[in-house]
């Protein structure tokens, strides 16, 4: 029986020995393995998810006339929210879950273009709603680059849990500001418009730090002129 | 037969070994009528995770919960150890963050049919319906902040250079891709190098030390997380260099204080404290009502951390 419990404590000391050590082993050992210069190629596969394809299925039939069902008029909404963020937010936003992210919203107007800025490739446009004072009011991204996951993050339909992971669902958010950039704002003429009028359906996340929120236009047509600019 | 006996020994001793050394501030009598949580996580070297354990541990134990702690070293045979050991000690739940997407499945299944419900933290696997919750940090949404802040910060265009974190992992994948989604929308943005760093503060700072040689025009540097940005923004300002935009991931402390020292341009907080907690309150609900009323799998943002806000990070917590 001696004999037993001492076999039992060398083992006991061998077996702490070497799992203390070789924590620092296996460190050193992936170190050294690492890949040649400037040739890592470390990309998720993402094998068989189409997230261009996935937006083209469903962006006309479901998502734009969600995003328009769903819309508060601006007059309406961002005085309200200003005033009483969380209960606006839960009549009007959505998000998933009691915390952790932002609520989103949707929101339609006519507006009027007083300023458009594309220094940065995350172009923007500053509107002025009704009545018109000429102040900037609201801000809208128009690209090339967009920012923010709003389109996607607004859509009760769409959810993580139908993705295999948070990579399949930023690819999703991203396809959405692609057919933004492609097909919501391709043929519009950013020099020509400035005083003209809009009208607009767009989304936002509400990060009650910012002082404006940057919309990203799911729809933008021009209003037909009667009597030309201002 | 002699061999056999001295395999059966040589388990019973790492068992031992295993709840002498990871079982901290645990008691060893499993009662069978005080409920158990066992929380297991990456090691506690990087306080990133040390803060996930404490946090949930602290909230289980609020809760009225015993609490075991182990470390899985991102170890996915270390980490099927442990689920064992929480089947045997009849565990109430399992609070895990991961060591690795797809070798993860199997532990988590065991639990699963063994009874035991696992709450995921951190980083996801990839299946679903066999955890009950998986409340993952949002690392895409993270650096997509960071590297819009970045873009800014190097006026849309110049040379730079990427340190990548350990190939296996993840999060270094999702982190990888998200910068360069944002990044690479810019065409006056040129990156000279790509390497990987390991997520080593060390290999970072020799990494690049030898890239800033050969890239004198060297404008900007983007990493994988904080203890590579800490080595790379060493050894630029070793090298002169110091107006090189540099920016990080986690929100640790050190770089906390580097940001507010100017050296460092940002991090994206990763709010693991909220989370564990988070995680250990949907375990308590889903004990005691069988369903924990949410989705299984949740995102939470990550948030930007710059000059502006850096004094109220610590301890990958924002003060209010």
């Amino acid at each position: 029986m001696g004999h037993r419990v001492s076999l039992f404590f060398c083992i006991l000391l061998v077996v702490f020995g070497v799992l203390g050590s070789s924590c620092t082993i296996k460190k050193h050992d992936e170190t050294d393995q690492t890949k040649a210069d400037n040739e890592i190629e470390i990309y998720f596969g993402n094998t068989g998810f189409d997230a261009k394809q996935y937006v083209n299925e469903i962006w006309a039939d479901q998502v734009v006339p969600y995003i328009q069902e769903k819309a508060v008029p601006l007059d309406i909404l961002m005085p309200a929210l200003a005033n009483e963020a969380l209960d606006v937010s839960k009549k009007y936003g959505y998000r998933v879950g009691e915390e952790g992210t932002f609520y989103n919203f949707a929101v339609k107007g006519r507006v009027r273009i007083v300023e458009i800025n594309q220094e940065s490739r995350n172009g923007l446009m500053y509107v002025d709603a009704s009545p018109y004072s000429g102040e900037k009011e609201y801000v809208l991204q128009i690209g090339p680059v967009f920012k923010g996951t709003s389109i996607r993050d607004i859509l009760d339909f769409i959810s993580l849990n139908d993705f295999e992971n948070q990579v399949e669902f930023a690819r999703l958010a991203n396809e959405f500001n692609f057919k933004v950039r492609d097909e919501v704002l391709y043929d519009l003429s950013y020099e020509n418009l400035l005083g003209s009028e809009v009208d607009i359906v767009a989304v936002f996340s509400f990060d009650p730090k910012n002082q404006m929120h940057v919309m990203t236009p799911v729809m933008i047509s021009l209003v037909e002129e009667h009597g030309g600019k201002p | 037969m002699k061999k056999i006996t001295k395999l059966a020994v040589c388990a019973i001793a790492l068992m031992l070994v295993a709840g002498i050394v990871f079982a901290a501030g645990a008691s060893e009598t499993a009662a069978s009528q005080s409920k158990l949580m066992v929380i297991i996580t990456p090691s506690h070297d990087n306080p990133f995770f040390k803060t996930e354990a404490d946090s949930a541990a602290a909230k289980a134990q609020a809760l009225g919960y015993q609490t075991k702690v182990y470390v899985h070293d991102d170890d996915a045979n270390k980490q099927s150890q442990y689920f064992d050991l929480a089947i045997s000690d009849k565990a109430s739940a399992i609070i895990l963050d991961n060591a690795g997407a797809d070798a993860t499945i199997a532990a988590v299944k065991k639990a699963k049919d063994a009874g035991i419900p696992t709450f995921l933290i951190d980083r996801e696997i990839n299946a679903t319906g066999i955890a009950v919750s998986q409340i993952v940090s949002n690392n895409y949404q993270g650096v997509q902040l960071v590297a819009e802040f970045w873009v800014e910060q190097m006026g849309e265009k110049g040379d730079y250079v990427e340190l990548v974190g350990k190939e296996s992992d993840t999060n270094a994948g999702v982190r990888s891709q998200s910068y360069h989604d944002v990044i690479d929308q810019y065409p006056g943005l040129k990156m000279v190098a790509r390497q990987s760093a390991n997520w080593s503060q060390p290999e970072a700072f020799q990494k690049m030390e030898s890239i800033i040689q050969a890239n004198p025009n060297l404008k900007g540097v983007i990493c994988g997380n904080d203890t590579m940005a800490m080595g790379a923004m060493a050894a630029l300002k070793a090298a002169g260099k110091s107006q090189v935009v540099v920016v990080g991931f986690d929100g640790s402390n050190d770089v906390r204080d580097s940001i507010l020292a100017d050296d460092i341009k940002a991090t994206g907080l990763q709010p693991a404290a909220r989370i564990a907690e988070m995680a250990v309150e949907q375990a308590d609900k889903y004990i005691k009502t069988g369903s924990t009323g949410l989705p299984e799998k949740q995102l939470v943002d990550c948030v930007l951390i710059t000059k502006d806000n850096a004094s109220k990070l610590d301890n990958f917590a924002m003060a209010n």
